[in-house]
């Protein structure tokens, strides 16, 4: 007995070629993926298999070449640019792998800033912008600047900019590569829990097999196709020992918190 | 976003890069100070010219002649001439019905005649202009004493401060000096005689010059029959004005009603048998016109034209090439401000392009995080039309100095003079106004100018912002 949970992204029969003068790139191919809601997803492969490609299409940074992306029964594929930036605004939070934090802005602005395009009044937003500081541990860092503070602070920062607005989805694009394996976990940790505080779905991209063990789900491309598309599920009664059950996992091995 | 946000985020661009954007304001300002500056030169040069053809004379009075000159036309022996106009009491109530048309008179001067007081006294040798009295007011004629003769009013006569003093007792028992006090009396002295309290008869006199066509020469002659004396007992002086030229047009003129100056022609002629081809009557010798407006002036000139009539039109064209050539220098200076401020708007354009790719990330950054394309835009536009309205403002408060400058430093005064205006004091302009003129719209128009154009310059490159990728966010450089 099951609850059926409705997909919040659906991608079917996604194709993507790029062009370099007469040679074709065939990014990604053929990939079908649903994705539920609530769902920590973690988009997994080696370098040049076209994770980052299939992310920036989800979050509709780039349009596919071929097939159709629906995201909260949004078909974004066929959004014009200025839908597109509503949509964004309205479902879609974003960690980057560089952190990408306005760099003439404190870190209280910073993570205000989508509320700011959603028209939200100054004085909530900060309200707000404050409180998530707040969450991700960086209640003391408020007026910092970018350049002022860790890259794993400034990472914090980033995450906290991703889930301010509590947007349905939030995409995050090797959100840990720049990081050390200390703060890695960290963040890590920070990401999923507010992803399951809200109940909010989360695409994470990572080459990295540790990454991995944190998600609900594990999507793995290779050479623009999927290979491997398994769930994990996690025995609910045991979660405080940190045991995790693993099913259909050939290619990971065991992995352990 | 919140228009708020868009004016705080665009603020806080401008004041990253301090001293670029302090350069670009800096190239507004010059553009705007130049542009203002030289408008404001344009249009002091333009006041003193209209304060020059004010001085020439009322552009909303015309004058028909008799006898018109008509200028060369250009055809090979044709050096211009005299024509003659047909100068008729049909054609004065004609012109009377005209639309705009606020009074008309004719013009009949005669000078056969005689004239004195009730207590004898006799004018030395006089000669009256009648003219009708409902257009006096219009002639800058304002009686000082006596009696300013109203429309409707018959036997008015008025004398031109001179005039007035030109009474004597006996005309052949003058002496020189007698003679030399006529001319030299002083105008503020009260007149020796007074004829504000008598009446004044004027008529044909026993002997009159004739015109002796079979000799070429005029001689004397009797009138014979009964003379009639005209009186009049509505009597003025003319309060003495100086033109420009510093001379009382009036000072030696004597008006009275024109009809009764036609009487007296109309006499003459019986008495001496002027044949019919030879009369004067019901030829006026000019006709004056009093419109309503100068826009009117040029529709009746038109008209008049059109009756067949020709004008002397010296001040229109004279008023119209000045005016060409003010318009002309206008374009010369208002062209060197318009390339300054043209350069200026390359200049904000430049920075906007410059800062664009230099946020190029940031822009993709903020469009992930969902920035709505319109916001982007408003957000350069807002910075390069501040660009634009503190490069105005400043310009402008720039330009007021500098126009004062100019106006009272009398080395750049003489300069300026020597270089543009200076011509003008030939068409008789004894006060030269201010050179530079700044009105108060020029401020506000030259201000929301500037920002205008900083809107414009800004335009290209806020459109490149919004098509900036958001793949840019991820791209690492
Ligand atoms: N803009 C582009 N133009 C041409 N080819 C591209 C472009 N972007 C990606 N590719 C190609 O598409 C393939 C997938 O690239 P993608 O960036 O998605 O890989 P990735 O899995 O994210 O790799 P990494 O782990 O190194 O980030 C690569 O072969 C890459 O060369
Ligand atoms: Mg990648």
């Amino acid at each position: 007995m099951s609850i059926i949970i409705e997909s919040i992204i659906k991608v079917k029969d996604l194709r993507k070629i790029y062009r370099l003068g007469k040679e074709k790139v065939i990014a990604l191919d053929n990939i079908n993926i649903e994705i539920k809601t609530g769902e920590v997803c973690c988009i997994f492969g080696a370098s040049g298999s076209g994770k980052s490609t299939l992310l920036n299409m989800l979050a509709g940074l780039e349009k596919p070449t071929k097939g159709d992306i629906i995201i909260n029964k949004n078909r974004i594929n066929k959004l014009s640019e200025k839908k597109l930036a509503v949509f964004r605004q309205k479902y879609i939070g974003f960690v980057f792998q560089s952190y990408n934090l306005i760099s003439t802005l404190t870190a209280i602005e910073n993570v205000a800033l989508p509320l700011v395009f959603r028209r939200i009044w100054k004085r909530k937003r900060m309200k707000m912008a404050k409180d998530m500081l707040k969450l991700v541990g960086l209640g003391d860092r408020l007026k910092h600047k970018p350049t002022q503070m860790s890259g794993g602070q400034q990472q914090r920062v980033g995450i906290a900019r991703a889930f301010v607005s509590k947007p349905a989805v939030v995409f995050a694009d090797e959100p840990t590569g720049n990081l050390d394996s200390k703060t890695t976990v960290e963040v890590m940790r920070l990401m999923v829990k507010m992803a399951k505080d809200d109940n909010l779905t989360l695409v994470i991209v990572t080459h990295e097999r540790d990454i991995a063990q944190y998600a609900d789900r594990i999507i793995q491309l290779k050479d623009g196709s999927v290979t491997d598309d398994y769930i994990i599920e996690r025995d609910k009664n045991n979660e405080n020992t940190d045991k995790t059950e693993i099913k259909n996992i050939e290619d990971l091995g065991e992995i352990v918190v | 976003m919140k228009i708020f946000d868009v004016l705080r985020m665009g603020f806080r661009n401008l004041l990253r890069r301090k001293t670029r954007t302090f350069l670009t304001v800096i190239g507004v300002v010059v553009g705007a100070a130049a542009i203002v500056i030289m408008l404001s030169l344009g249009i002091g040069m333009n006041e003193n010219l209209q304060k020059s053809i004010a001085n020439m004379g009322d552009l909303t009075i015309i004058d028909i002649y008799q006898w018109a000159w008509q200028p060369p036309s250009g055809a090979e022996g044709d050096y211009g001439g005299s024509v003659e106009n047909d100068l008729n009491d049909v054609l004065l109530e004609n012109i009377r019905s005209w639309d705009g048309v606020l009074a008309v008179t004719p013009y009949l001067s005669y000078w056969n005649l005689s004239m004195k007081t009730g207590k004898k006294y006799e004018n030395v040798q006089p000669y009256l202009t009648g003219v009708d009295s409902s257009f006096l007011p219009y002639m800058k004629i304002n009686v000082e004493d006596g009696y300013m003769p109203k429309p409707g009013d018959d036997n008015w006569i008025i004398f031109g401060a001179r005039r007035a003093r030109m009474f004597v007792k006996d005309i052949n028992k003058m002496k020189p000096k007698d003679w030399d006090e006529l001319w030299s009396s002083d105008l503020s002295d009260p007149p020796k005689v007074n004829i504000l309290n008598d009446k004044i008869y004027v008529q044909n006199p026993d002997t009159v010059w004739v015109y002796n066509p079979s000799t070429g020469y005029g001689e004397e002659k009797t009138l014979k029959g009964k003379i009639k004396k005209f009186e009049f007992d509505k009597i003025g002086i003319i309060k003495s004005e100086l033109n420009m030229y510093g001379w009382d047009e009036n000072e030696y003129n004597v008006y009275a009603d024109y009809k009764i100056v036609l009487e007296l022609l109309k006499e003459y002629e019986k008495l001496t048998r002027v044949k019919a081809k030879e009369s004067r009557i019901g030829k006026y010798e000019q006709i004056r016109i009093k419109v309503k407006d100068i826009k009117t002036a040029e529709d009746i000139q038109l008209k008049l034209a059109e009756e067949g009539l020709f004008l002397n039109n010296y001040l229109a064209e004279m008023r119209d090439e000045m005016q060409k050539n003010q318009n002309a220098v206008q374009m010369i200076l208002g062209g060197i401000g318009a390339v300054s401020l043209l350069v200026a708007a390359i200049g904000i354009a430049n920075t906007m392009f410059m800062s664009i790719y230099e946020r190029t990330k940031e822009i993709g950054v903020m469009k992930v995080l969902g920035c709505p394309l319109g916001g982007i835009q408003s957000m350069f536009l807002f910075e390069a039309s501040i660009i634009g309205f503190f490069g105005g403002l400043v310009g402008t408060a720039l330009s007021l100095a500098g126009s004062y400058a100019l106006n009272n430093v009398e080395a750049l005064k003489k300069a300026l003079n020597n270089m543009s205006g200076g011509g003008y004091y030939y068409y008789g302009n004894a006060d030269q106004g201010a050179i530079s003129v700044i009105p108060l719209w020029l401020v506000g128009l030259a201000v929301i100018f500037a920002t205008i154009i900083g809107l414009v310059s800004g335009y290209l490159p806020a459109r490149r912002a919004t098509k900036i990728s958001a793949l840019e966010a991820i791209r690492n450089e």
